[in-house]
C-alpha cells in the first residue's frame, strides 16, 4: 500500500514542467465550452484538451406567432416573448447543451419527419461547432496556449470538417502528436453502446486501431492518451444497467451499477502503460485511478448545468507531479 | 455517455400538437425509472416500523403532548426543507446532496464544516441502530415469546439483552455492526440483498401487525394483558402513569412542541434516502423532484399517524405511555421498558408461533437502518477524498469486490466507539438526542446557500427550474429561509429540552460549533498539505468565468 502522503514537497514544479486542463463530455453547452477556452487563462495551463462529446443531444423548438415566440424550456414556459427575450432564452438553451430551434408552426411541425429532423440536428450541430470555433481563435489566438479537440462517440462526423479548419484549435482523432517532450495519441471512438452512436467500434478492433496508433510512438515513457471511453472494470466505468427497453435496471431499488468501459482500452492501457491516460464517456464515474504506472482519469461531466466539470495535470520529470479534478 | 431522462414530453406552450424538444439518437438516454422502483428505493432509505417505534418515543420524552398534533406541527415544518431540497436537487442534478450544495453554493469549508456533523451524526446513528438490534429488537422479541409460551428462560434472556445489560447490548450491537460491515465489504450487490430480504421480511410483518392490531378489540387486548400480567394489570399500569405522563388534565402546549422538534427529526431527514433517486428520475425536472420530496415525507408521517392511530386505539394512549414510563409489569415481573411497541403489538397477536415470527420479523428493519447510515458515512468519506480533503488511499475501492474497504473501515471504528457510548450510556436518548441535534446544522447551511444562490451562483439559478415564482415570489429563497428558521429553532428547542433528551446542554450547544471548527481548520490543514504537493484546493470549486 502506499502511503497516505508523501514525503517531500513539490512547491515549485520543474522549469520543463507542463500544465494541462482536461475536460469532455460538454455536449453542446455553450456556458461549459466558455469556460473551457477560458480555463487556459484561469488554471494558467499550457494545453486545453476537450476529450470528446462535444455535441448536444436534443432540440428545443421556439415556435414564432403573431405575438412574439414560444417555448418551453427548463420547466420554465414562455409565451409570446419579445425580441431580447427570445436572444436572452435561445442563450440559456445553449449554456444548458441544447440547441435553440426557431421556426413557425408549419417549419417546426416538419420536424416530425425523421430525416428532415435528422438534417435540421446536423446543420444546427455543425453550425454550433463553427461559432464556437470562431469563439476560441477569438480567445485563444497568441496566447501561447494549445487546444485540442477530438470528437466523441456521440459525435457525427459533419463536425471534423469545421474542426480541422481551424488554424487555433488542432483537431487530433486518430492522430498522434508531439507537445514538447510528451507524446499524445488520441481515439474519439468508443466501445459498442447500446444507442448505436456514430462512432462506434468492436473491442477487437478498437484495440486494433489504438495499437496501430501507438506502433509510432517513440516515448511510451512520456506517452499522453486521450481515449474516449474509460478502461473496463475501474473506477471510471460504472454506470447504471439499462435494458434493451434502456429502462434503467433496478436492484433493492437502487439503480444497478455496472461496468461499461473498454475491454480494448484497459488491455492497451495495461500493456502500452503510458503515462497519462485521459477518458470521458462515463458521466458518472469521476475518478482518477491508477493502472500500473498509468494515471487515468475521468473528471466526470455536468454539462446540463452549465457547470465544467475537468482535470488539472501537472506532468514534469517523466511523471504526473500532481492532478486534481475540479467542477469550475 | 449518461443516464439521463429525453427531455419531458411536454407540448409546446401554444400548440398541444407540437413537442417543446425532440432528442436525437446518442448515448445515456433512458426511458424513466418506474414509479415502483422509486417507490421501493424511497422506502428502503426510511425504514417504516423503525420510523414509528422512534417516533412514538415523543409520548415519554413529552408526557402530557399531543402525538398527533406534533406530527402535524412536523410535516408542516418538514414541507421547508424537502422543497429546498427538492429545487436545489433540480438546479443541481447528481451532485451529491448538503454537502455539494453548501461547498458549491457558500464555500468549500463551509461545506465541509457542516457535512461533518451529518457524518459524525450518521456514524452516531450507526451506533444507535446497533445497539437497538438488542435493545428494540432481540429483547421484546423474546420477551413477548416468553410471555406467550410461558417461558421464564426466554423472558430471562429477553431481559439480558434489555438497557441494564450493557454488555450483552454491546456484544450484539458489535455483532450487527461487525455483520453489516463485513457485507458492505463483500459487495454492495451482496449488501443490497439481504438488506432487502431484511426489509421484505420486516415490511410484511408489519403489514400482518397492523392488520391484526387493526381487527384485535381493546377489549381483547385489555383481556389479553390481564390474563398474562395478572388480574387488573391493565388498569394498575394506567393509574400508576397518570399523575405526571399523562394528560388527564388537558394537553401540555409546551410538551406538545418538544414532541413537534422530535417527531419533525425523525421524519425531516427523509430526503436523505430519496434525493438520490429523486436526482436520478426527475434530474432537472422540478415537478418530479418536488413530488418525490414532498410525496415521501407526507406519506411517511401520514403512515405513522395511521399506524400510530391503530396500534394507541387497540393498545391504549394512556396504557402506552404509561408502559413506556416503566410503570407495567408483565409475566415474571418482566419489564418492557422502551421496547414497547413491539412488545405489545406481540401480545395482541393470536397464536404463539405467529407471535414469534412477526416479533422477529421485525428485527429485520434494524440492520437496514443500520446499513443506509454506514453507506451515509462512508459516501463522505469518498466525496472528502474526491475533493482532496483526505488522502486518496481512503477512496481506495477494491478491485475484487468493488468496495471502498479503507473508508468502510474508518466509518466500521467509528460507529463502533458510537455503539459502544450508547451501550454504556445511563440512557440512549443522550446518544439520540445528540445526534438528532447534530443532523439539523447541515440543513441550516442548506437553508443559507438556498437563500444566497441567487446571488452567489447566477448561472447556476437564473433559468434553472430552481427559479420558479409563485404568485410573483420567488420560492426557493422563500423555502430556503424557512428551512433555515426550521434548523435553527429545531436546534433551539433541543437545547431547551435537553433534560427530557439527557444530554448535557452545554456540550450538546457547543458541539455543533467544535465541528464546525475542527472542519475549517482540517480544510486549512488540507489545503496547507495539498498546496505543497502542487494541488490547489481553493480551485475544486471556484467557477471559472466563461466571458
Amino acid at each position: 500500500m502506499k502511503p497516505f502522503f508523501k514525503r517531500g514537497s513539490t512547491v515549485d514544479p520543474p522549469r520543463n514542467a507542463r500544465r494541462l486542463f482536461f475536460a469532455t463530455d460538454i455536449h453542446g453547452s455553450d456556458r461549459c465550452f466558455r469556460k473551457f477556452i477560458n480555463a487556459g487563462r484561469f488554471y494558467g495551463v499550457d494545453y486545453l484538451i476537450l476529450g470528446g462529446d462535444i455535441t448536444g443531444k436534443s432540440l428545443v423548438l421556439i415556435e414564432r406567432t403573431a405575438r412574439g415566440w414560444s417555448a418551453r424550456f427548463n420547466d420554465h414556459q414562455y409565451v409570446d416573448i419579445d425580441e431580447d427575450a427570445r436572444n436572452a432564452l435561445e442563450q440559456n438553451i445553449r449554456d444548458h447543451g441544447q440547441y435553440p430551434y426557431v421556426g413557425d408552426r408549419a417549419e417546426l411541425e416538419a420536424l416530425a419527419d425523421d430525416e428532415y429532423r435528422d438534417a435540421a440536428f446536423r446543420a444546427t450541430v455543425v453550425e454550433g461547432i463553427r461559432r464556437w470555433i470562431k469563439l476560441a481563435e477569438e480567445r485563444l489566438a497568441g496566447t501561447g496556449i494549445r487546444c485540442f479537440i477530438t470528437p466523441g462517440n456521440d459525435d457525427y462526423f459533419d463536425i471534423d470538417e469545421p474542426l480541422q479548419e481551424s488554424d487555433v484549435v488542432e483537431f487530433v482523432d486518430g492522430s498522434t502528436i508531439r507537445l514538447d517532450e510528451y507524446e499524445m495519441l488520441t481515439c474519439g471512438y468508443s466501445n459498442i453502446t447500446p444507442w448505436r452512436s456514430p462512432r462506434e467500434l468492436p473491442e477487437e478492433q478498437m484495440l486494433e486501431r489504438l495499437n496501430d496508433m501507438a506502433s509510432g510512438v517513440e516515448d511510451h515513457e512520456n506517452l499522453i492518451v486521450v481515449i474516449h471511453p474509460p478502461p473496463y472494470d475501474t473506477p471510471l466505468d460504472h454506470a447504471p444497467a439499462i435494458d434493451d427497453e434502456f429502462v434503467v435496471q433496478m436492484q433493492s431499488g437502487a439503480p444497478m451499477l455496472v461496468p461499461v468501459g473498454s475491454t480494448a482500452v484497459r488491455a492497451f492501457v495495461e500493456s502500452q502503460q503510458p503515462l497519462l491516460g485521459l477518458h470521458g464517456h462515463v458521466h458518472e464515474s469521476k475518478a482518477s485511478e491508477y493502472i500500473g504506472r498509468t494515471l487515468c482519469i475521468n473528471p466526470g461531466s455536468e454539462y446540463t448545468e452549465g457547470t465544467l466539470a475537468g482535470a488539472i495535470v501537472t506532468l514534469g520529470d517523466r511523471r504526473v507531479l500532481a492532478h486534481q479534478l475540479i467542477v469550475g | 455517455m449518461a443516464i439521463e431522462a429525453p427531455p419531458p414530453a411536454a407540448t409546446s406552450p401554444t400548440s398541444p400538437s407540437l413537442p417543446s424538444a425532440y432528442a436525437r439518437k446518442s448515448t445515456g438516454l433512458v426511458r424513466q425509472i418506474s414509479l415502483t422502483g422509486q417507490s421501493v428505493f424511497a422506502a428502503s432509505g426510511n425504514p417504516f416500523g423503525f420510523s414509528l417505534v422512534i417516533t412514538l418515543f415523543a409520548l415519554t420524552l413529552f408526557p402530557r403532548s399531543n402525538f398527533y398534533i406534533a406530527m402535524a406541527i412536523a410535516l408542516v415544518c418538514g414541507v421547508t426543507s424537502w422543497v429546498t431540497f427538492a429545487l436545489l436537487s433540480a438546479m443541481m442534478p447528481r451532485v451529491g446532496g448538503d454537502y455539494a450544495f453548501v461547498s458549491r453554493i457558500l464555500n468549500p469549508a463551509v461545506g465541509l464544516g457542516s457535512n461533518l456533523s451529518f457524518f459524525v451524526g450518521s456514524m452516531m446513528a450507526a451506533g444507535l441502530w446497533c445497539y437497538w438490534v438488542a435493545e428494540q429488537g432481540l429483547s421484546p422479541a423474546l420477551t413477548v415469546i416468553g410471555a406467550v409460551t410461558h417461558s421464564k428462560g426466554l423472558t430471562s434472556a429477553g431481559a439480558s439483552f434489555g438497557p441494564t445489560h450493557q454488555v450483552n447490548c454491546f456484544l450484539v450491537a458489535a455483532g450487527a455492526l461487525l455483520l453489516m460491515s463485513g457485507l458492505s465489504a463483500l459487495g454492495t450487490r451482496i449488501a443490497f440483498r439481504v438488506v432487502t430480504a431484511l426489509f421484505m421480511i420486516a415490511a410484511a410483518g408489519f403489514v400482518i401487525d397492523m392488520v391484526i392490531l387493526a381487527l384485535t378489540s381493546h377489549g381483547s387486548f385489555v383481556s389479553r394483558i390481564n390474563h398474562l400480567a395478572g388480574h387488573g394489570s391493565y388498569g394498575k399500569t394506567v393509574a400508576k402513569g397518570s399523575a405526571s405522563l399523562l394528560p388527564t388534565h388537558g394537553y401540555s402546549v409546551k410538551s406538545t412542541i418538544g414532541a413537534a422538534y422530535y417527531c419533525l427529526s425523525n421524519t425531516v431527514f427523509c430526503w436523505a434516502g430519496v434525493y438520490t433517486i429523486a436526482e436520478f428520475r426527475g434530474a432537472g425536472q422540478r415537478k418530479r423532484q418536488l413530488k418525490t420530496m414532498l410525496g415521501t415525507g407526507s406519506v411517511q408521517i401520514f403512515l405513522i399517524l395511521i399506524a400510530a392511530f391503530i396500534f394507541l386505539n387497540t393498545v391504549g394512549y394512556s396504557f402506552f405511555i404509561s408502559a413506556l414510563g416503566g410503570n407495567y409489569s408483565g409475566p415474571g415481573g418482566s419489564t418492557v421498558g422502551l421496547a414497547g411497541y413491539v412488545y405489545f403489538a406481540g401480545l395482541a397477536t393470536p397464536g404463539k408461533l405467529l407471535v414469534a415470527i412477526l416479533s422477529l420479523s421485525f428485527m429485520g428493519w434494524w440492520l437496514p437502518g443500520l446499513w443506509v447510515n454506514l453507506a451515509m458515512a462512508q459516501r463522505a468519506l469518498l466525496s472528502y477524498s474526491f475533493d482532496g480533503l483526505l488522502p486518496k488511499r481512503i477512496a481506495y475501492v477494491s478491485p475484487k469486490t468493488h468496495t471502498p474497504l479503507v473508508a468502510i473501515a474508518i466509518v466500521t471504528v467509528g460507529s463502533l466507539a458510537g455503539c459502544a457510548w450508547v451501550s454504556f450510556s445511563s440512557s440512549f436518548f443522550k446518544v439520540l438526542g445528540i445526534m438528532l441535534l447534530l443532523s439539523f446544522v447541515p440543513m441550516i447551511f442548506v437553508g443559507v446557500a438556498a437563500i444566497a444562490v441567487k446571488r452567489r451562483r447566477t448561472d447556476l439559478y437564473k433559468g434553472s427550474p430552481a427559479e420558479w415564482r409563485i404568485a410573483g415570489v420567488e420560492v426557493l429563497p422563500v423555502a430556503g429561509a424557512g428551512c433555515l428558521l426550521v434548523g435553527v429553532a429545531a436546534i433551539a428547542t433541543a437545547l431547551y429540552f435537553h433534560t427530557q433528551l439527557a444530554f448535557n446542554v452545554w456540550v450538546a450547544g457547543v458541539l455543533p460549533f467544535g465541528i464546525m471548527a475542527f472542519g475549517l481548520a482540517w480544510y486549512a490543514v488540507a489545503r496547507t498539505v495539498r498546496r505543497k504537493r502542487g494541488v490547489d484546493l481553493d480551485l475544486v470549486y471556484r467557477t471559472i468565468p466563461p466571458e
